[in-house]
């Protein structure tokens, strides 16, 4: 089942073709399904989540897709402090703190979209006094926004 | 906002797949935002109202320096 439309690939294609600087890794956090799944350890939107992920980044050079799997991996999974799955990281010169959890449909997909490109051109939609006041930060501040996809 | 300072980071969560967060977090409207576990506030913000919320948890004074006795 093709996720993003013949009409959207071509859409994404020629916005990513315009607006991609920097190269952007989509991190993939997942688990591979098998007959033997222990309870609390299956991820149900897990295979359509990579399916996603593999049509949007195969519509530009820019993108590149790591996989990972959350119950072996531990040690990428820490590194990049990964919570649950199905979880996507982005990361563009060695910054990687925008994170995506659940299966980007509807709205968060736009939202990943606007991610991968403000991450890419590294040009921020704050005012400028927003931003010198956030240079001021100096302790950890963790930002979660709890969505739905309708 | 993340983008602006290595100390924040910024998760989108899907809740539908997470009921056990939207329970923890009391999710009922989204969007809700939750900052280090103590701002929280549902709906969008305007920029300065959001920057708000995150100084308030994101900065602390500096301690003033001790003087020499």
């Amino acid at each position: 089942m093709a996720l993003i439309s013949e009409q959207d690939k071509a859409d994404l294609k020629r916005r990513f073709r315009k607006e991609l600087k920097k190269d952007v890794t989509i991190n993939f956090f997942t688990t591979t399904p098998s007959p033997l799944t222990l309870p609390g350890r299956d991820c149900p939107t897990c295979p359509q989540t990579q399916e996603l992920l593999e049509d949007l980044t195969s519509l530009s050079t820019k993108l590149r897709l790591e996989r990972y799997d959350f119950f072996s991996q531990t040690k990428e999974r820490d590194d990049y402090g990964v919570e649950r799955i199905p979880a996507i990281v982005l990361e563009a010169d060695g910054s990687s703190r925008l994170k995506y959890y659940g299966i980007p449909a509807g709205y968060e997909f736009a939202t990943l979209l606007e991610g991968i490109i403000t991450l890419s051109r590294s040009v921020s939609p704050l005012a400028l006094e927003t931003r010198k006041k956030l240079r001021k930060v100096n302790q950890p501040v963790h930002i979660q926004v709890f969505v739905t996809p309708s | 906002m993340a983008l602006e300072n290595k100390l924040i980071s910024a998760d989108v969560v899907e809740v539908q797949e997470f009921p056990n967060l939207a329970r923890l977090y009391n999710v009922s409207g989204v969007p809700k935002t939750v900052i280090n576990d103590v701002v929280q506030f549902v709906g969008s913000l305007p920029e300065d109202q959001f920057l708000e919320k995150v100084m308030q948890v994101g900065y602390r004074e500096p301690e003033p320096a001790e003087d020499g006795a």
